[in-house]
């Protein structure tokens, strides 16, 4: 903890050494984040990027009280969330009855021998406002009521969401482990 | 089904809680320069007032020896002082113009100087002779010393015996005050002075709204700028108004604008929607504008709530996630300046009240490069009262001229609004520089 504090305070200096130490260590988990709530590796970058800037803009603001790691998690589903406010005229919503004609059944409740990358392009396939609400509810533990107002949309509709977010994440999960077991028996 | 689908979010959440992906390396390098040029003016402000502080610290030490060494050779002058013997030393010379001067210096102290001049062409015309402007006092009589001493033999009198009229005419000239020119004492003087301000704001105020605002709003830098007129009360004292224009503003983040909301307002109040900022609350004035934010909801009152109206279903055109505020100030200011060193590098103490008159004071965001108005900022105090400290360097560049570097806090002794968010005190450093004709 105070190894982190002296961090802190060389990047508040504008040490840049500092700087690119704190980017060094924690870049891997947010950009992993970043994948989770976006649909390309572009917007990925984007969003470790602005997320990054705002982290070292409003690192004054951190007061030690908590983990320095879920205040940077914060600030970065922040960013994605603004990203997504941004672009989500521009998102063509998947209909949810297309994307069942078009998947495979789930496979039970058996996830066993998923990767944490596979888990990954699972949840990157969703249509975005699924994904979002997924990744809010499931993944950060926000309630309905939470999200509809970070997304501006009504509890009713993120219930919805997170509904077909799971059907569509359970039936491709199913998929995954159908092929994966395929290949495991030759 | 239920546990089924929980146990899809506990699939995910468990899966990906410590996955990592190293990200692409040009990442850090377009953060980089991002970040270093956000913060560039803090340095500048920092290195400015260290400046500041080392060169005053300086000259007070410089001061601080310089009067240790008069004072030691003061000192040792007074040790080594003779008794002083008036006596009268005749230095006799012969200017171009045929006139005889002889100083005969009556005092050893050097604090009264009798000077005699002998005109041999012309009698009684010595203050035709006499260097103009030197500020001696002249008086004229005759000089019946050198009979009445006896002993003392005149060597004007030998020397100059063929060339002397039968009454020679002398005149004494008494200077006083060191013998030294005295300035005119220069009172008053005008200066014109600028300074780039970084603002920010104190909080008194238990509400977590303010707090949860306050964290969110950043204040932009800033500028001060006018005309001074200042009086010398006295040697080292002098007071000092004048008329400045300053402008202040803060970036309020994480607040949605949106526009093309004018088809949808049905409501007959003046204004939709009220921002509260770590200023006051807006108002917005356009009623095109729609606004909300999703990490403090509570600082957007409206009757368009999330509940009622979604903009995005809506499909109003997003403008931005900031929101920019903007005041403008004239400035009174009385100061009082203590002139602690007084050289030609001088160092001056500050301090003093500002009286702030609101002139300017709009709410926008910026959209395509452009301002998009959003409204004002209610429930101003048109008149604000600050204090101001300061330490600052004065460098005479000429007679009249003269340079001056200032770092100066000041401290808002009433808050800019009288509403709910009268806690925050604001406060700003500035560094003055300005340049100052005397006169």
């Amino acid at each position: 903890m105070s190894e982190i504090r002296e961090i802190i305070k060389g990047c508040l200096n504008g040490n840049r050494k500092d700087q690119e130490l704190l980017y060094r260590r924690h870049s891997a988990k947010l950009y992993a984040v970043c994948l989770q709530y976006s649909g390309n590796d572009d917007e990925a970058k984007d969003i470790l990027q602005e997320g990054f800037i705002k982290i070292f803009e409003n690192l004054q603001s951190y007061k030690f009280e908590g983990s320095f790691e879920g205040w940077m998690r914060r600030i970065t589903v922040n960013t994605a969330l603004e990203k997504y406010r941004c672009r989500n005229n521009l998102y063509k919503v998947e209909d949810i009855d297309q994307i069942a004609e078009t998947d495979a059944e789930p496979d039970g409740e058996d996830y066993t021998g998923l990767e944490a990358n596979d888990l990954l392009d699972i949840i990157r396939e969703l249509p975005p406002k699924y994904r979002m609400v997924f990744n809010l509810y499931a993944i950060e533990g926000y309630s309905h009521k939470e999200i509809s107002k970070m997304v501006n949309i009504s509890e009713g509709t993120s219930k919805s969401n997170l509904s077909r977010a799971r059907i569509i994440l359970q039936r491709r999960v199913g998929s995954y482990t159908g092929i994966k077991k395929k290949i495991a028996n030759g | 089904m239920a546990d089924g689908r929980a146990n899809i979010d506990l699939v995910f959440r468990n899966g990906l809680k410590d996955y990592e992906v190293l990200p692409p390396l040009d990442v850090w390098e377009n953060i980089h320069p991002a970040i270093g040029k956000k913060r560039s003016y803090f340095p500048f402000l920092k290195a400015a007032a260290a400046v500041a502080v080392i060169v005053s610290m300086s000259f007070l030490a410089y001061r601080w020896g310089m009067e240790v060494s008069e004072n030691r050779l003061n000192e040792m002058i007074a040790a080594n002082q003779q008794p002083v013997i008036p006596a009268i030393y005749p230095a006799p010379s012969v200017s171009a113009s045929g006139v005889i001067n002889n100083r005969k210096e009556v005092s050893a102290r050097g604090r009264q100087v009798a000077v005699e001049t002998l005109n041999v062409e012309e009698h009684g015309s010595v203050a035709q002779n006499l260097p103009e402007n030197t500020g001696i006092n002249v008086t004229r009589r005759i000089l019946e010393d050198r009979e009445a001493m006896p002993g003392i033999q005149d060597p004007f009198a030998t020397k100059y015996a063929k060339v002397t009229s039968p009454e020679l005419e002398a005149v004494t000239y008494q200077v006083l005050q060191d013998n030294i020119e005295i300035p005119v004492m220069q009172r008053w003087s005008v200066s014109a002075i600028a300074s780039p301000t970084y603002y920010s704001q104190i909080s008194s105020s238990g509400n977590d709204l303010a707090k949860q605002v306050m964290e969110s709003d950043q204040a932009r830098a800033s500028y001060t700028g006018g005309l001074a007129l200042s009086y010398k009360i006295s040697k080292r004292f002098s007071i000092q108004s004048g008329l400045y224009y300053s402008s202040m503003g803060q970036e309020v983040g994480g607040v949605n604008a949106y526009s093309g909301f004018q088809q949808y307002d049905n409501s007959k109040g003046d204004h939709n929607f009220e921002l509260t900022t770590a200023s006051g609350t807006v108002y917005t004035k356009n009623s095109d504008v729609f606004l909300n934010s999703y990490s403090v909801p509570e600082r957007v009152q409206t009757y368009y709530n999330n509940d009622v109206f979604d903009p995005v279903k809506a499909n109003l055109s997003y403008v931005s996630s900031t929101i920019y505020q903007d005041l403008s100030f004239l400035e009174l200011p009385v100061l009082v300046r203590y002139k602690v060193i007084d050289r030609k590098m001088g160092v001056n103490l500050i301090g003093g009240v500002s009286y702030n008159f609101l002139v300017n004071n709009s709410v926008y965001a910026i959209m395509d490069g452009g301002r998009y108005p959003v409204g004002t900022t209610e429930g101003l105090n048109p008149m604000s009262l600050s204090s101001s400290v300061g330490m600052g360097m004065e460098y005479r560049l000429s007679q009249n001229f003269s340079f001056s570097l200032e770092p100066t806090f000041r401290y808002y002794l009433n808050t800019f609004n009288s509403g709910r968010e009268s806690g925050i005190h604001p406060y700003s450093l500035g560094i003055f520089s300005g340049v100052a004709y005397k006169f």
